[in-house]
């Protein structure tokens, strides 16, 4: 079992370095800010008829604000790309995770495969964190008042 | 006099305390129910009117599930 684990380790690693020579993007890529753009270069520089296919990615323990799209296909494209075998293209993504990016080239039938990462907004992360001590100030504050009145009554029932 | 009638008073406001009294996990049980319907329907509820009016909040909370 753990040889067959290092099998798909290997085979990870080799799909992700092949990944970054294919799928680019200028800067980092945030859930729901606007839109995304990304660069396909291809290994062959002619002009090229493509599919390309998205897959958002599915959380399991913390979910995001937005569970309907988890594990579904985003995008479903066939396109061509321009004589130096390079495709420009704009999206928003939905939610956070790495998005399997699926490029299927139909002249030859090969398939490239890359993962792309996407980050939270940091204000949504940043509410997230306050919303965190609100709920533990709500808590502490009820907690130190249940036991002070608790204390007190000890001490009236002790007088008597 | 005056004293036993002040004592008498005491034991009968003691008795009636006594039964109002509330033990610490009661109270606690009571404040995490208050707590839990407050933050249920400010981010969980699916009922239209509530949910509308809170929808941008739930976005902009990260974990929170909307649609």
């Amino acid at each position: 079992m753990k040889f067959y684990n290092i099998f798909i380790f290997y085979f990870l690693i080799i799909f992700s370095i092949n990944a970054k020579n294919i799928c680019s993007t200028q800067e980092k890529i945030y859930a729901d800010k606007g839109l995304a753009k990304i660069t396909i270069q291809l290994p062959e520089k002619q002009k090229m008829p493509i599919e390309i296919k998205i897959h958002t990615p599915s959380h399991i323990l913390i979910g995001t604000d937005f569970p309907v799209v988890e594990g579904t296909e985003l995008l479903d494209i066939s396109t061509i790309t321009n004589d130096e075998g390079r495709y420009d293209f704009e999206l928003v993504f939905p939610i956070r995770g790495t998005y399997n990016i699926e490029i299927k080239d139909l002249a030859t039938n090969q398939i490239y495969q890359c993962n792309l990462e996407v980050y939270e907004h940091f204000q949504e992360v940043k509410n997230f964190y306050i919303l965190v001590t609100i709920l533990f100030i709500v808590g502490f504050i009820s907690g130190m008042i249940i036991f002070q009145t608790n204390k007190k009554k000890i001490q009236i029932e002790t007088l008597y | 006099m005056k004293n036993q009638n002040i004592y008498k008073q005491a034991k009968i406001h003691l008795r009636i305390t006594r039964t109002l009294n509330l033990s610490v996990f009661r109270k606690a049980v009571i404040v995490l129910f208050i707590v839990g319907i407050v933050l249920y329907t400010i981010l969980f509820t699916t009922y239209p009117p509530v949910h509308d009016y809170f929808h941008e909040l739930r976005h902009s909370l990260m974990v929170i599930p909307c649609h």
